[in-house]
């Protein structure tokens, strides 16, 4: 009997050596870091964009945050057009309210996000929420 | 602000900042401020305010905060180095549709006395994201 897929035995050898595992490696921004600053630099990345949210635009971008994350989305593609101005793996819940908030258009942001979540069941998976908010400052504006 | 300009014709002009961006309490009219950039192969020296060679010990040094102000027509300015910025330090990424490096983020011009040249030599470069 498997126990454990072989991605799964990956991700936790990967764990183990200090290394960002390659499942997450997939849909995340370009790093050579370890595990470790690896964790560190996306707590960064979400508090920047958090910021960005809660008090409104910055003076100064860290230039670093921005990425397109250029992976193939394992999902059909008849849904991808309205996932890729989303987000392709489903978002943190506080941010969800967050952006509905702030979106002048809210109810729409929201039928939106609700259609996501009920797709992918709300699969946790914020490493796309810089390309995710571009969009939606985007979408406000229409 | 708009200035009804073809988008093709626009690419950015450079002017790195004297102050740290936390300090920075307004955006600019035009353009953005940008930070968190690390210069490999050279540094910047903040007394002369022009690219020097990188003083021993030290790998990389933290570019300071800089303007990108949109022009049209911009072609480089004179006694600037036209510094890549990659994302990682691998610098090599593969061709994306753009035609560019899936690593590669943008040129930015920083002031040298040096010929552009020696930069290039050195293969000096801007990174967003240290190995560490």
């Amino acid at each position: 009997m498997a126990v454990m897929s072989s991605e799964l035995d990956a991700m936790y050898s990967a764990l183990l050596t200090n290394r960002v595992p390659g499942l997450w490696e997939r849909v995340s921004f370009a790093s050579l870091k370890s595990l470790a600053s690896w964790a560190a630099d996306f707590v960064n990345r979400v508090a920047f964009m958090r910021s960005w949210l809660r008090q409104g635009q910055p003076a100064a971008f860290a230039l670093p945050v921005f990425f397109f994350p250029q992976v193939r989305y394992p999902y059909p593609p008849n849904f991808i057009s309205i996932l890729t101005c989303l987000c392709p793996v489903g978002i943190h819940d506080g941010v969800v309210a967050d952006l509905c908030a702030k979106t002048p258009r809210g109810k729409i942001a929201n039928r939106s996000i609700l259609h996501m979540q009920h797709k992918y069941n709300g699969l946790l998976h914020p490493c796309h929420m810089p390309r995710l908010l571009m969009d939606f400052r985007l979408s406000s504006r229409f | 602000m708009s200035y009804a300009q073809a988008i093709d014709g626009l690419s950015f002009e450079f002017e790195i900042l004297g102050t740290s961006p936390e300090t920075l309490e307004k955006g600019p009219e035009d353009g953005v401020y940008v930070y968190g950039l690390y210069l490999e192969g050279a540094r910047f020296d903040r007394r002369t305010w022009k690219l020097q060679d990188s003083e021993p010990g030290k790998m990389y040094d933290l570019l300071p905060a800089i303007h990108f102000k949109p022009a049209v027509g911009h072609k480089q300015a004179p006694a600037t180095y036209a510094c890549p910025v990659y994302k990682t330090a691998v610098r090599k990424g593969v061709l994306s549709t753009t035609g560019l490096s899936t690593n590669f983020v943008v040129p930015v011009e920083l002031p040298t006395d040096k010929p552009e040249q020696k930069w290039i030599l050195a293969g000096v470069a801007a990174l967003c994201n240290l190995t560490d």
